[in-house]
């Protein structure tokens, strides 16, 4: 697999009360193509600002990222790295333009000149992905939650992505909601090959990704597999995080004594007791 | 606040749906102006049948259509209280000290709330049946011979636009911040006015804050989205008119002959029947 | 400090083609010194029936009792109510507004006609309460805080009216881990001296179950359970036709039980590890 994100080295810092600080510094990240990334990390470690660097909403003060192999910094391809990874943000009422949701739909690939016929194709497949094709007429006022997500991630599919970043897109939505758009974003990486990057509070949905990057103070503190990281329990008190239940009772038994691995979900732990009684 | 039906698009699988919105806002534009030139209550016949006739075949229900006057109906019925003790015409029917009431002001009062319910019942009907996006669509192409004066025709629409999309949104915030401030102990319905508009800060700041914010996300989102990628936007839906379009612009020019010409003709056609 | 609910019902634009049914006959009453959860899907009602507990909503069908203020008289004390009943709805640094900390907070306290010595002295105190440095604080604009200080701010701006009875409408949403955490030990430690009775909102099953100790079940405007957490938690046929999830514990000690291994039903992730050590003594 080759990589579809490539960070080199940033930096973004910004000024406040005359210091100086480091929203992002000197991270270094590759991303590979039709991955499922989550990025973790406390209110304030830098995970809003990565995602803005990656569509080149904003642009890092030292360092390079290049998105399909495209620089960000380079001005006149900004739209093409914004067709390539498109993001859904939390606030589900701030990101829609229009009131009908077809219309909604149509905004991205109508602002790329793309022609009508292929606008009209992208938008009902797109709808019809997130399951929303019977509602394409509705008003988006009238949706739930979760349906307005599903339409703001089928606005993102219609101008065929490469990327797709969920920045906090689940933290505004019930449990079903929360559930309808986690399930959407994973039929997208399997069944569509898009690279998935979630930013999230909820550790539940960082159990089954390919990789976490935990942030923290704009730095990388640990990556890897969910395994790997949730069994590094300093680093995870440290950085404001916590532990799936079914992985602090597994890392709390094996403290007492048992004989049992590390697990991710609540099945993976009633397996493992099982097997030890 | 949130029953308001105004402005809101019922969708429908009807003729008038389906009307090009540059022809229906010409529509509606003539309809206003026929409202406006009505100066007998027979005149309001033609406008009656015209917005009966509208409704009937854009499928919206009748009860949705009473629901976007409700929303005026106090504006109505207070103007009419003053029509009628203001204008002092002709015979006096009623009078108790300064209230005076005579039938050429209860004339001119109905004859108000008439033109103003057409007005608004008429108004909705192309909100009904035009989406927000449609109706600036049709907006700015009408507007697109501005563009050559460097009018940002497009700008304008997808303001009027987002500002459609946002007054539901905002009129549930106020209700939420003024619930919130309630709980605080506020209260907004005593005091003399200084002292109201005052106690309406807590409500307006955080308001204005979050619209700030809503503003922000929503530009973040919308550059995210290639807004402004190119000079050569397209469009999902292409504005053509058709045979039902000239059809209706046909239909239109005879309701407005008509009601020019209902009050010259009148007479004669009581002449004619009476004979 | 009691509240009392008999047969509240409660309609949307009613006599409307659009109305719609939010309440329904629903019975209840809180003692003081409880815990009360309230669960349910969304639009099942929690929100309109935590607005009749101040009178935020007038009560057209039904009775309520509020701490002997009786809400279906005709001119109920609406003032001393929402002072004995604080209200935090969701999202509450939204409801921010004053220039600076100290007269956000002020601003309850005030109104409800405490003089302005003693505004300021429950201003400082329920700063200091809900863990904020009141010298830092208290002139800086309310604006300029963190989303974690904005919410505890707007939460001192509450407990500064020094109510019997908080009610909390989902306080940890859209926070991170230790936010949440944080937020719900605040709520823990706030309730015992002044604070008698506590009523949370949440969709957050965790946390219903660790810190509730009754739970009212709503679903289309009833009140479809009221019990214990524990009991609760032990029917779990319920929670398979409202769409609610369970508890992690719970769900864990459920998956046990379908493979035969008892552990009861235990509340949090400490009763979960003693109930499994209790059962696996021996096969260490």
């Amino acid at each position: 697999m080759d990589n579809i994100i490539e960070i080199n080295d940033v930096s973004v810092t910004y000024q406040k009360d005359s210091s100086v600080i480091h929203a992002i510094s000197h991270l270094t990240l590759n991303i590979k193509r039709g991955s499922f990334v989550a990025i973790l990390g406390r209110n304030g470690s830098g995970k809003s600002t990565l995602a803005k660097l990656l569509n080149a909403s904003l642009l890092p003060d030292s360092g390079e990222i290049f998105v399909d192999g495209i620089n960000t910094t380079n001005e006149e391809r900004a739209f093409d790295i914004r067709s390539k990874v498109g993001m859904v943000f939390q606030n589900p009422d701030n990101q829609m333009v229009a009131t009908i949701i077809e219309d909604d739909l149509a905004f991205g690939p109508e602002n790329l000149g793309i022609p009508r016929e292929e606008i009209r194709k992208r938008v009902d497949w797109a709808l019809k992905t997130v399951g929303m094709y019977e509602h394409r007429m509705r008003a988006t006022q009238k949706l739930s939650g979760g349906q307005k997500q599903r339409v703001a991630i089928a606005a993102v599919l219609a101008m065929s992505p490469e990327v797709l970043i969920l920045d906090e897109a689940t933290a505004m939505l019930d449990p079903r909601g929360r559930s309808e758009v986690m399930d959407t974003a994973r039929k997208l990486n399997k069944e569509k090959n898009i690279t998935v990057v979630l930013i999230t509070h909820y550790m539940d949905e960082a159990v089954d990704v390919d990789e976490i990057v935990v942030l923290d103070s704009g730095c990388i503190a640990t990556k890897g597999s969910p395994l790997e990281v949730f069994e590094q329990i300093d680093i995870i008190k440290n950085t404001g995080l916590e532990f799936p239940t079914a992985t602090e009772t597994s890392l709390k038994l094996r403290g007492l004594g048992y004989d049992i691995p590390v697990v991710l979900t609540d099945e993976s732990l009633v397996e493992a007791l099982c097997q030890l009684k | 606040m949130r029953d308001i039906a105004f402005g809101q698009y019922y969708p429908a699988d009807s003729v008038i749906h389906k009307l090009d919105s540059r022809i229906k806002l010409i529509l509606v534009v003539v309809y206003v102006v026929g409202v406006f030139l009505v100066n007998s209550f027979i005149s309001y016949i033609p406008v009656a049948l015209f917005l009966l006739s509208t409704i009937l075949l854009s499928k919206v229900s009748l009860i949705k259509v009473m629901k976007s006057i409700k929303g005026i109906l106090f504006i109505i019925m207070f103007t009419s209280l003053l029509n009628i003790f203001f204008n002092k015409v002709d015979n006096v029917l009623w009078s108790w000290g300064f209230l005076v009431i005579t039938d050429g002001g209860l004339k001119i009062a109905a004859k108000l709330a008439l033109r103003l319910l057409l007005l608004v019942a008429g108004t909705s009907m192309l909100t009904f049946t035009t989406t927000p996006m449609g109706i600036t669509d049709g907006l700015e192409s009408i507007m697109k011979p501005l563009k050559l004066i460097k009018v940002p025709v497009h700008d304008i629409a997808i303001t009027m636009s987002i500002t459609l999309r946002f007054i539901p949104i905002l009129i549930e915030e106020i209700d939420k911040i003024i619930m919130a401030q309630k709980a605080r102990g506020a209260s907004f319905d005593t005091g003399g006015l200084v002292k109201r508009i005052k106690a309406y800060l807590p409500v307006l700041i955080p308001l204005f804050v979050s619209a700030f914010r809503r503003a922000d996300e929503l530009a973040l989102a919308m550059d995210a989205r290639c807004y402004n990628a190119t000079q050569n936007r397209t469009k999902l839906k292409e504005l053509k008119c058709k045979k039902r379009d000239l059809i209706a612009l046909f239909i239109t020019t005879i309701y407005l002959i008509l009601v020019i010409t209902i009050p010259m003709f009148f007479p004669i056609i009581l002449d004619f029947f009476s004979k | 400090m009691s509240i009392k609910v008999t047969n509240l019902s409660f309609i949307y634009s009613p006599k409307t083609p659009f109305e719609k049914v939010a309440l329904d006959n629903i019975s209840f009453e809180i003692a003081e010194g409880e815990t009360m959860g309230i669960i349910g899907s969304t639009g099942s009602g929690k929100s309109t029936l935590i607005q009749h507990l101040n009178g935020l909503i007038r009560t057209t069908k039904g009775n309520i009792t509020v701490c002997d203020i009786d809400l279906t008289s005709k001119r109920p004390n609406l003032k001393k109510l929402r002072s004995l009943v604080g209200m935090l709805f969701q999202y509450p640094e939204y409801q921010l507004f004053a220039d600076t900390v100290f007269k956000d907070v002020c601003f309850g306290p005030l109104n409800f006609g405490f003089s302005q010595k003693a505004a300021e002295e429950a201003a400082e105190e329920a700063l200091r309460l809900v863990g904020l440095n009141f010298d830092d604080v208290r002139d800086r604009s309310p604006f300029e805080l963190s989303g974690g200080e904005k919410r505890r701010v707007a939460i001192a701006g509450v407990l500064a009216s020094k109510p019997k009875i908080l009610v909390l409408d989902e306080p940890t949403a859209g926070l991170d881990p230790a936010g949440k955490r944080e937020m719900l030990d605040l709520i823990r430690s706030l309730k015992g001296d002044s604070i008698k009775t506590v009523i949370m909102i949440s969709h957050n099953m965790d946390e219903i179950a660790e810190y509730a100790d009754r739970v009212l079940v709503m679903d289309n405007g009833k009140i479809i359970k009221d019990s214990h957490p524990r009991a609760l938690f032990s029917d779990i046929s319920m929670f398979k036709e409202t769409g609610l999830k369970l508890p992690h514990s719970v769900n864990i000690s459920t998956l046990l039980r379908a493979r035969g291994f008892e552990i009861g039903t235990p509340l949090n992730i400490n009763e979960l590890l003693t109930n499994i050590c209790d059962r696996m003594e021996g096969s260490k």
